[in-house]
């Protein structure tokens, strides 16, 4: 990626010249960025609270000791949900904004597609934050989810893969973990940065 | 080009090892299902001495397990506390003498029958067995 | 490298059709990414400071009478009261994806009009339902 050259992934996202139309605010409202900017705080909070927090039996007593006993712990926290939630706002509003400006026709339908999976995947990822909680309002939130799949056919083998054991008592946080820390963050990060390299490529607005 | 006379071309070898790569990350698919499902089937079981818990005749959380007991006319009752709509876990609240579900609102009589909310089927009960003096009590497998 | 790659991520269709190609030195954006980022930041810190964020009820308390689920899944929630499950928290919700997914190929179909009110209808019920959910009993 070191090369500057016009094929190269920093050269699309950061031409050295650009036209004067994409400066203004009005077009984007600076929706996607704000998207990807609470993304970023969210994986240098969500790091942070890696170092805390004890998925499993431990879940809910090891976040009220970050919240409450480590310095900033509640800080961070705060910093990680209020990002979360901005995030799936912004990236919904984002959406309205990509409608109304008619950017959903064809030479841009996978940048399309790609931002309807990117929202569904941060929905997700704000409801599997949430589990994380391993409180009794976050276990009765599981419980729903997982009752959901286990009523599909075949559904079982899944509700196990997504919430781990079935009838968790409250608090089997474990997989809930993986998903979202690792597996549904991972894929949103690397996601954007392929929606970000489409918006140069394939998109309507030439690399300029 | 000097490895033309090579058995396989480069292209050949590629799209081989491709493919194979497909097989085995298919074949992966088999043993990682099960790992992943190990914990699958598990479930709930608890004991508690017979001598220990007064029992009355309103249902008793156990401990912080979603099994309820009682003294029914013919010995100990059990009650699985998982509502039959979306399996949060119920309470039983003496006061209005009915299970309460903080879900979605549905409510079950003292014998676990559906009275109001979007569950249908009555509540189930658990398997309690005596024995050595312990109350043993297992999760229906529903 | 700054952090706002979106402001300029689609220019609106007017721009592109009218094909004016005057440009503009790269730094003119990054003056506006920045203060972009830092209003969002602040707005970010204000919000963190200001409202704390409970941690709901420890596992090991007495059970609670009402769980409200997260936001994000309330209007879930509003349908599981009202309809079976299976038509609430799948199809309802598969069907709402399934017509974003195809948006291009109904502008196509029905135009670009139509497309825009189809999408509004649905995401309005949806917020509707979510703060039906948050805010009633
Ligand atoms: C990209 C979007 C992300 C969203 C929308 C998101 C959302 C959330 C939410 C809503 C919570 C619950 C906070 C609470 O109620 O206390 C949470 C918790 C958590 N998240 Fe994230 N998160 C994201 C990314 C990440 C990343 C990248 C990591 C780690 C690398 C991470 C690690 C954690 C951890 C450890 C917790 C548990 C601590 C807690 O609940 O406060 N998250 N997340
Ligand atoms: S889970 Fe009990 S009412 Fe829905």
């Amino acid at each position: 990626m070191g090369k500057q050259g016009n094929n190269s992934f920093m050269g699309h996202i950061r031409p050295r010249q650009i036209r004067t139309g994409a400066l203004r605010l009005r077009a984007t409202f600076c929706l996607g960025g704000f998207s990807f900017l609470a993304f970023i705080v969210l994986t240098i909070t969500g790091v942070l609270l890696l170092f805390y927090y004890q998925p499993g039996d431990r879940a809910f007593a090891s976040l009220s000791e970050l919240n409450s006993v480590l310095p900033y712990g509640g800080f961070v926290r705060s910093l990680h949900f209020w990002a979360g939630q901005m995030m799936v706002i912004s990236v919904f509003m984002h959406m309205v904004r990509v409608v109304w400006s008619r950017a959903y026709r064809p030479l841009r339908e996978l940048n399309w597609i790609t931002g309807v999976v990117l929202f569904g995947l941060t929905v997700i990822l704000d409801y599997s934050g949430y589990l994380l909680r391993g409180g009794q309002e976050s276990g009765a939130a599981a419980t729903v989810g997982q009752a959901l799949f286990t009523s599909l056919p075949g559904g079982q083998a899944l509700a196990t893969v997504f919430f781990g054991q079935p009838s968790p008592l409250n608090g089997s946080t474990l997989n809930m973990f993986v998903w979202h820390a690792f597996i549904l963050a991972g894929a949103v990060g690397f996601l954007q940065l392929f929606h970000f390299w489409r918006i140069r490529r394939g998109g309507g607005v030439r690399p300029l | 080009m000097t490895f033309d006379q090579t058995l396989y071309s480069r292209r050949q070898v590629l799209s081989l090892g491709r493919k194979t790569l497909l097989v085995l990350g298919i074949g992966c698919l088999y043993p990682v299902s099960h790992y992943l499902r190990a914990k699958e089937n598990q479930l709930a079981v608890a004991r508690i001495a017979s001598s220990e818990m007064p029992l009355k005749i309103h249902w008793q959380r156990l401990g912080q397990t979603r099994f309820w007991l009682r003294q029914g006319n013919d010995g100990v009752e059990a009650m699985w506390a998982s509502c039959t709509h979306l399996g949060c876990e119920v309470s039983y609240d003496p006061e209005q003498d009915l299970w309460l579900c903080p879900c979605h609102g549905s409510r079950f009589n003292r014998d676990g029958q559906p009275v109001q909310g979007p569950a249908v089927s009555p509540l189930v009960r658990a398997e309690v067995k005596e024995k050595d003096g312990f109350l043993y009590l297992h999760q229906p497998a529903v | 490298m700054d952090l706002l790659e979106g402001e300029r991520t689609q220019a609106p269709a007017e721009v592109e059709q009218s094909g004016r190609q005057e440009k503009v030195p790269l730094i003119e954006l990054q003056v506006r990414e920045y203060i972009g980022t830092f209003l969002w930041l602040g707005f970010l810190l204000a919000l963190t400071a200001s409202v704390k964020v409970p941690l709901d009820s420890s596992p090991k308390a007495a059970a609670v009478s009402i769980s409200k689920a997260p936001w994000v899944f309330g209007a879930i929630q509003w349908l599981l009261q009202q309809w079976p499950a299976w038509l609430s928290g799948w199809v309802l919700p598969l069907l709402s994806m399934a017509v974003l997914f195809t948006l291009p190929w109904w502008g196509q179909k029905v135009g670009k009009m139509w497309v825009w009110i189809i999408f509004l209808i649905l995401s309005l019920v949806w917020v509707g339902l979510t703060f039906l959910y948050m805010f009633m009993g």
